[in-house]
């Protein structure tokens, strides 16, 4: 049965309606495959033009030659009948009958928090996504997002770089890397997570894929982390299918003036939690999960002004000449030390010359 | 009658020796000139009768030829005034020919027959020496750049009289004699920014060091009014003071450019800071006989690009070139022209349109805007910039407080003991500074030990360093190293080039 869905799930520009009626009216996707061509041409008939793709693309392609080229290009597929199919999307409205993916789908076990926000977004919001990012994988969750520019992307690099996993849904085929400038990332997805998509391989990316993709990403979480996001902003979509999916919503809050967070003040006058700090967060979502911030230095060992060094730095980012100042030591031993803590975990350049601790 | 002068043609920043003939004979009374002229050339006739009859000189009317040889270089530039007014008049039979055997004349004429400066005289004297004249008489004006030449008399003529006078009664024009060496010591001794009136920026200072010390290019990047400008303009002050040769050098450059100080020759390393709206012909040079741009008057000293990103795109591309090579070649048609320009490149640049980026607390830029306006700069531009460093907006306490900073003398002790362990280790080798260094030669010159290894390759992994940007981390590791006198590069050099490491491009 699984090939029959993937073949379904493969046949190009085929959207869910679409799909849902095929099924309406054959049954099964072999029903589909198994057709008579009369049947299909009959259906085009009736106003159906699309079914022009299904009949081609049968012609083309069959089950078996489908999942062979996926498979060889290392693109794995579940239906939602399979038992791999993640049980969170299960429950949601409209969910999609398959999915392609690369690497691994998300564990059902581990919690799992999307965080998304804008494209556009300021320093201050990537920053505020990394954070959060990071302590949700300190903390031994999973970060799903879009892999978009801007909070998507800042949140899921932040993840993987602190040893966490994280997944991305695209609007695109998991084959495709959009945005291209994102490749970086797509690879270190695929060894350290998971590329997710509904759409068959090959799937340029089209602005109506993205708000459509938006359902899996928070039904993938069991929490929707809103960073930045406009007033007209495809995250408050996200957040809107997580409220309908009964996902936990919150959002960083923002000035009134500012745009940028327009999007965030109407979720959290809409009920949305807020995130009042990158703590508050983390005790809220892993209520059982413990700062292991004391033992720390004894772990790790460290040089006396790697100690001092460490003391000083704080979760957001501070400039090389403030810790100069803060610590007094040499720029050279300084230097050294925000070195060797950033080799050992501790300590992040989030931005040339500034530092930031990550434990 | 026939009489002829020595004089010289501006060739780029080099000169050729051209013999500037007259013929007086009977015929027709005419003023011909031949001899590939250009128009300010030609021109000259006009200025030269007019300067001769009123110095008091009356030619009789007869038929005048002059000509500029050889032939077959174009002739340019307003110096040969005063070489064809002494040629029209040996012609004449008023000055004596055998007087004039082996003399050196250039110079330009009022129409009062008062002797005006130009360009190049520098050059000029020294290929007269070389063509085997005995004294040179020059521009009053001009006499200093001269004078530093040994081995040739030079004499400054104000006014035509003067030079007759010179050759006819006795009356000898004055002679200077200018020794190079006080002139450089008398020059440096004088006030000149000091990095000592900068208070904080160590980061900024100790890259400024580091730079100098290896010759490495060097980029600021820093809100506005951070003091940027401030750092670069007492770069020069810290690289060595400038020998004879090297002084002579650059003064041959600034005198064709007719920007030479009072003193005639210069005695600091330059620090040119073009407007980014220059023209890449202006920074390169050019015209139709070529003229030293921005690069070559910066040659041996210090360039620098205020707010890199704001220079036009193929203005900046012309650098590409002269900083790998050392020099710019520009061809005409009449011919290749090679103008040096060894410089040491120090930009800067405002992290992002508003300058406040990454300071989270007032940029507003967003991500994209940021990207956009780093990516301004080419990056093969920014592949030659070996050390990259952020300048603080300093605080208000740190501005007024009267602590101790580093004068530039300090700076300088140390930079030149750099030099010195380079010259040494480079003795007998095509390289002068560790910047010049290829990724070849890093394996020889740049070894690091097992342990340092093993660190560079996590920081390689962690901070997604590309091996170019590995090479140039070496490289300044090394200079780093010789600034301390270390032989071996020692894991706490490696650290500190880390802080100075080209930026990559925001992922």
């Amino acid at each position: 049965m699984e090939e029959y869905w993937e073949w379904l799930c493969s046949i190009p520009c085929l959207y869910q309606a679409q799909k849902e009626l095929l099924l309406r009216c054959f049954g099964t996707p072999q029903a589909v495959w198994e057709a008579g061509e009369q049947e299909l041409a009959h259906l085009e008939g009736r106003g159906c033009g699309w079914i022009q793709r299904v009949r081609s693309f049968r012609r083309e392609s069959s089950p078996e030659k489908t999942v062979h080229t996926h498979r060889e290009q290392g693109i794995q597929f579940t239906s939602h009948e399979h038992t791999k199919y993640p049980r969170r999307l299960q429950t949601i409205a409209g969910k999609p009958y398959g999915l392609f993916y690369k690497g691994e789908l998300p564990q059902e076990e581990q919690k799992s928090v999307a965080i998304v926000g804008a494209r556009m977004c300021t320093r201050a919001g990537k920053e505020r996504a990394e954070q959060l990012a990071q302590r949700v994988a300190l903390a031994g969750g999973q970060v799903i997002s879009g892999a978009a520019y801007g909070i998507d992307g800042a949140a899921q690099w932040a993840a993987l770089e602190c040893g966490g996993a994280s997944y991305a849904v695209l609007g695109c085929g998991v084959d495709r890397c959009y945005p291209a400038s994102n490749r970086q990332l797509f690879e270190r997805l695929e060894k350290h997570g998971g590329l997710l998509s509904e759409f068959p391989p090959g799937t340029p990316p089209r602005s109506p894929h993205f708000p459509v993709r938006n359902r899996i990403i928070s039904g993938l979480a069991d929490v929707v982390a809103v960073v930045e996001a406009r007033q007209k902003s495809g995250s408050l979509i996200t957040a809107d299918f997580a409220a309908e999916q009964g996902r936990r919503v919150m959002a960083v809050p923002g000035r009134p003036e500012d745009e940028l967070s327009a999007g965030c003040n109407i979720l959290i006058s809409q009920g949305a939690e807020v995130i009042l700090s990158v703590d508050s967060f983390v005790k809220s979502v892993f209520p059982e999960y413990k700062k292991r911030k004391k033992q720390l230095s004894d772990d790790f060992a460290l040089a006396p002004e790697e100690k001092l060094v460490y003391s000083s730095l704080d979760f957001h980012a501070k400039s090389v000449w403030e810790l100069e100042e803060q610590t007094m030591l040499p720029l050279a031993e300084l230097g050294s030390s925000l070195l060797s803590l950033e080799l050992k975990g501790l300590a992040k350049e989030t931005e040339r010359s500034y530092y930031a601790r990550l434990l | 009658m026939f009489g002829y002068v020595r004089s010289a043609v501006l060739y780029g920043v080099e000169c050729r020796m051209i013999v500037v003939e007259a013929d007086a004979n009977d015929g027709l009374p005419c003023f011909a000139m031949v001899g590939y002229l250009a128009s300010e050339v030609r021109e000259a006739q006009d200025r030269v009768r007019t300067a001769l009859k009123n110095s008091g000189y009356r030619l009789p009317p007869k038929k005048v030829t002059v000509n500029l040889a050889p032939a077959d270089i174009r002739k340019s530039g307003s110096g040969f005034d005063l070489p064809i007014a002494v040629a029209v008049m040996a012609a004449h039979g008023l000055l004596p020919g055998k007087a004039l055997d082996g003399v050196f004349l250039a110079g330009e004429l009022g129409l009062d027959g008062s002797i005006h400066g130009i360009h190049g005289v520098l050059g000029m004297v020294m290929e007269a020496k070389k063509a085997g004249c005995t004294s040179c008489i020059v521009p009053a004006a001009n006499v200093r750049e001269g004078a530093v030449i040994r081995g040739i008399k030079v004499y400054g003529a104000g006014h035509l009289s003067e030079v007759v006078g010179h050759f006819v009664s006795g009356k000898r024009l004055q002679t200077e004699k200018l020794a190079i060496d006080e002139i450089l010591f008398a020059g440096f001794a004088g006030a000149e920014p000091d990095f000592a009136d900068i208070h904080g920026q160590h980061m900024a200072k100790r890259a400024a060091e580091i730079a100098a010390a290896g010759m490495h290019n060097l980029l600021l990047s820093g809100p506005p009014g951070s003091g940027k400008t401030m750092i670069a303009s007492r770069i020069p002050g810290i690289l060595p003071p400038l020998s004879a040769e090297e002084a002579l050098e650059v003064s041959q450059i600034h005198s064709v450019a007719g920007t030479l100080p009072e003193a005639g020759i210069l005695t600091r390393r330059p620090f040119r800071m073009p407007h980014h709206t220059i023209s890449p012909v202006a920074l390169a040079g050019g015209g139709a006989v070529p003229r030293p741009g921005e690069i070559s008057l910066a040659h041996r000293g210090v360039l620098y690009l205020d707010e890199l990103p704001e220079f036009q795109k193929d203005t900046v591309e012309v650098l590409r070139q002269p900083l790998e090579e050392g020099e710019i070649r520009i061809s005409r048609n009449s011919g290749q022209f090679v103008f040096p320009a060894e410089f040491m490149l120090v930009a800067s640049r405002n992290p992002c349109r508003c300058g406040y980026y990454p300071d989270r607390r007032r940029c507003r830029c967003s991500e994209f805007e940021v990207r956009n306006y780093l990516h301004r700069i080419s990056r093969p531009l920014l592949d030659r910039i070996d050390l990259h460093v952020e300048v603080q907006e300093v605080p208000y306490e740190e501005l007024v407080q009267n602590g101790q900073e580093e004068s530039t003398a300090q700076i300088r002790t140390r930079v030149l003991r750099a030099q010195e362990i380079q010259r040494r280790r480079y003795q007998g080798t095509a390289f002068r500074f560790n910047a010049e260094l290829g990724a070849a030669d890093l394996r020889k010159y740049c070894p690091i030990g097992a342990d340092e290894e093993q660190r560079m390759r996590q920081v390689y992994e962690q901070k997604h360093l590309t091996a170019r940007t590995y090479h140039r981390l070496l490289k300044v590791a090394r200079t780093i190293a010789d600034l301390e006198g270390c032989e071996r590069i020692e894991g706490r050099h490696l650290d500190e080039a880390v802080l100075y490491r080209p930026a990559e491009f925001l992922g």
